[in-house]
């Protein structure tokens, strides 16, 4: 039975939540994050990562409850997930990102009724969404053999000639897949971490708390299907997780700027130039009010789209609002940085840092212009 | 890599183009014209660099190949490795880049900005002004590394105060030794230093400075000045033997800046630390303190509070080699794109022929075309004023930051992989739109040049 929108967690309870994941940010992820040229070391991120367990905003148990991504179908957890991650963004978009993953995994492993564990998601394929044709699949249109071809080649089981990307920590156990298969269509897959080959890829451009790695299998591993085989309902729960994973990239990426632009508007109290404090000159007020202007547009779709009912309309929504918001949060984080001047391109000030987390957020998970061509297929669609 | 070099070899033609052979390829009707309208439509196989290069006079056509063979065997091979290494420890340099110094040295690349015999820019060369020839050697550094190259170039800024003083004393005292030095190999750098901590664009314009505390300050000493204080984010600052170095005289203001030759084996003088940042890595962003320095008379520059204008007319040259750097790095982008179009396949073929990929190469070509065109332009004039070096700064370094977006949204989660060289010209491309004066600043900087154009028109 389909559960009553907050059930679990109603509006009141909302405030008091983010209340607990913002005492944990300012208490346990600041300090840890103080010293923004240090990349936060693993065994760090992984305490934290239990901490948030502890709390209950990660739900790794059989049954959902208040954790990050527990109930999709919820528009209030939707927004508490969306909040949360900004909250946690402000102070490691990296690690934010890996409590997103794991929030995600934690749902696939209930979806697909899978022992809790360390488990992680790869969300691209192995050249990024692999263009429109998965706007298709995803909607049970035909394929040309083209389309066929570029998702085959994008979303079938990686090789080591063409592996997939995933940011994450060094240690993950399992990891989801979203497979492409010619007759079943996309799936999820969860595969242990023993059968999947791992190439790590040093220095990567941000989340330097991440490792960046290739993955890939050097002989097809056995497994089963994940559940009983219903193309449509495949269908629904990849788009369903995409989506959610859309609405968290938005978010950290909205948190990551913030903090930017919160730095960036201090220092304009406090640096002078010539007679004037910098926020006095109209060029600073522009970079600032640039950056101000993104974060609210982000904010107010974000608030639109976690009430939007999950489907294939709602990841359209999703794509359609990173393709814009991104590229004006990584405006708002570059804002940040040239306000700073010189300072602000010194790894300790740590702006420089949120603007490279920024760029990574908007490039996973298609770039913005993957994500047009998405989109416009999805209004060819209509 | 070029698009015409590559794409016939692997398919007769690119989706969605006829091929160059079919009757109506523009290239197989051109054929039957006549000879003299064929010169007037012509088309050359070559690529986008050699027409561009053979629209240089002879002189420059030889200096961009040989920055490009020099950049492409000594600055790229290490380009990566360098830019992943631990900071090492300020005035060291790790072996590749101490190599690289010396091999620039002897090559001539680090002491031409004086002709032969003073210096090692061929007679030829001079007909064309330093900033144009400074401009075709840091595009084809900045595409192959941006660090190497500031690492290089940087040294130039050190030496131009000098030049700029007009003085054949000042030349032949400070820079034929250093030069000499350096064709041999050994590595006597010079660095600028102007910025102050808390005073980053004061140094860089005259509204600011006119209001503006100065951190180093020179106070009268017996055959002399004493300089107290520090300086932040000097490029090359731990390493460089000789320091132009700007100071306001002890009581008064910006306005009073002395530029002083300070060597960095005098008592008091201290590189305090390099800085760990975003990009340009191969070059050290020092601090510097002045505790106590003693510089004769005999090292002040071009004569006492003279400073500020030698800083203004330094600035003026500078400005433009910026924006040839933000060129050479939308073309690193613009090739690393190109390559990773041609040589990445999605369902059985290059991801070149997607129409929306040869959009954004195009667009990615043009930009950097066109703004390479005005840095040619503008660096022709011997004496480049400060509104056509601001502009040109601001504009190419702005707009290389839009071709490098445009190829990181090409190569998508690609773009974010140390290897594929991209990430790197992006942080390195930034430092760009920040320093010789924040692109707000420059853009101010125009209308200070031309406010009286302004004035009169109200």
């Amino acid at each position: 039975m389909k559960r009553e929108a907050s059930d679990l967690l109603g509006e009141a309870d909302l405030d008091a939540l983010l209340e607990t994941v913002q005492r944990f940010a300012n208490r346990s992820l600041a300090p840890a994050t103080a010293k923004p040229e240090l990349a936060l070391p693993h065994g760090m991120s992984r305490s934290l990562l239990g901490q948030l367990e502890q709390m209950g905003v990660l739900n790794s148990g059989a049954e959902p409850a208040c954790g990050l991504w527990d109930d999709p179908d919820d528009p209030v957890q939707r927004l508490f997930a969306a909040e949360a991650l900004r909250i946690l963004a402000a102070h490691s978009p990296g690690f934010a990102y890996q409590a997103h993953l794991r929030g995600l995994a934690n749902f696939l492993n209930r979806l697909y009724r899978h022992e809790a564990g360390d488990c992680v998601v790869c969300f691209d394929g192995r050249l990024g969404l692999g263009r429109h044709a998965l706007v298709r699949a995803l909607a049970g249109q035909p394929l040309s053999s083209e389309q066929a071809a570029q998702l085959a080649d994008c979303w079938a089981l990686p090789v080591p000639e063409a592996p997939r990307l995933l940011h994450a920590m060094p240690d993950w156990q399992a990891v989801w897949m979203m497979l492409w298969h010619p007759e079943q269509g996309f799936r999820w897959q969860r595969f242990e971490r023993a059968a999947v080959a791992v190439q790590v890829h040093a220095n990567g451009h941000g989340f330097d708390e991440l490792e960046s790695q290739s993955l890939s299998f050097s002989s097809p591993p056995q497994y089963g299907v994940e559940g009983p085989h219903d193309a449509i309902a495949s269908r629904r729960n990849c788009m369903l997780v995409n989506a959610l994973h859309g609405l968290g990239l938005l978010a950290i990426a909205s948190g990551g700027a913030g903090r930017g632009i919160k730095l960036a508007t201090e220092f304009s109290k406090t640096r002078r130039q010539g007679r004037h404090l910098i926020g006095e000159h109209v060029a600073v007020q522009q970079l600032l009010c640039e950056g101000n202007n993104a974060l609210w547009m982000a904010e107010g779709c974000l608030q639109r789209l976690c009430r939007l009912e999950p489907s294939l309309p709602m990841l359209a929504q999703v794509w359609r609002a990173r393709t814009q918001l991104h590229p004006m949060l990584c405006v708002a984080a570059s804002n940040a940085v040239q306000v700073f001047g010189g300072i602000g391109y010194m790894r300790d000030n740590g702006v420089e840092k949120l603007l490279r987390d920024c760029n990574q957020l908007r490039l996973l998970a298609g770039s913005p212009v993957e994500l047009t061509l998405c989109c416009a297929e999805w209004e060819r669609l209509q | 890599m070029n698009l015409s070099e590559i794409a016939p070899a692997m398919h007769p033609m690119l989706d969605g183009h006829v091929a160059g052979g079919h009757p109506l390829s523009p290239r197989t009707a051109f054929k039957d014209l006549p000879l003299l309208t064929r010169s007037l439509v012509g088309y050359t196989p070559a690529s986008l660099w050699e027409i561009e290069t053979s629209r240089l006079p002879a002189a420059l056509q030889t200096l961009r190949r040989q920055a490009r063979i020099f950049a492409e065997r000594k600055l790229a091979p290490h380009a990566l490795a360098i830019d992943a290494l631990p900071h090492w420890p300020t005035g060291e340099l790790p072996p590749p880049l101490a190599s690289l110094l010396g091999e620039a040295g002897r090559a001539g690349w680090l002491t031409d900005l004086l002709p032969r015999p003073f210096g090692s820019a061929p007679i030829g060369q001079y007909r064309h002004s330093l900033v144009l020839r400074g401009c075709i050697k840091v595009e084809e550094f900045s595409r192959a590394c941006g660090g190497q190259m500031l690492l290089l170039c940087a040294h130039m800024l050190g030496i131009a105060p000098i030049l700029l003083t007009g003085s054949p004393n000042a030349i032949r005292r400070f820079v034929l030794p250093a030069f000499r030095a350096l064709q041999r190999g050994e590595p006597h750098l010079f660095a600028f230093a102007i910025t102050e901590p808390g005073a980053g664009s004061d140094a860089e314009d005259g509204y600011g400075a006119a209001h503006a505390k100065p951190g180093l300050v020179a106070s009268r000493a017996d055959g002399g000045w004493m300089l107290n204080g520090r300086k932040c984010f000097i490029s090359g600052g731990d390493l460089a033997k000789s320091l132009t170095v700007f100071a306001a005289l002890e009581g008064e203001g910006i306005a009073s800046w002395t530029c002083f030759l300070v060597r960095s084996d005098m008592p008091g003088f201290r590189p305090v630390r390099t800085e760990l940042k975003m990009g340009m890595r191969a070059s050290g962003a020092a601090e510097l303190e002045f505790d106590q320095v003693f510089v004769p008379d005999s090292h002040v520059l071009g004569g006492l509070r003279k400073g500020w204008a030698l800083n203004r007319e330094t600035l003026n040259l500078s400005r433009m080699p910026v924006a040839a750097m933000a060129v050479g790095f939308a073309q690193a982008a613009t090739d690393i794109a190109t390559d990773f179009a041609c040589r990445m396949q999605l369902g059985g073929k290059a991801l070149v022929h997607y129409q929306d990929v040869q959009l954004a190469l195009a667009q990615m070509m043009a930009e950097t075309s066109a703004m390479r065109a005005l840095v040619w332009q503008s660096a022709k004039s011997w004496a480049p004023r400060q509104a056509t070096a601001a502009m040109a700064k601001f504009h190419c370094t702005d707009g290389a930051m839009r071709v490098i977006g445009l190829a990181q949204d090409l190569l998508g989660n690609h773009a974010l992989l140390h290897e594929n060289r991209l990430e790197k010209v992006y942080r390195d491309c930034r430092l760009t739109q920040i320093f010789e004066g924040t692109n707000q600043i420059n853009r101010l900087g125009v209308i200070e040049d031309l406010q009286e154009v302004f004035l009169d028109s109200i």
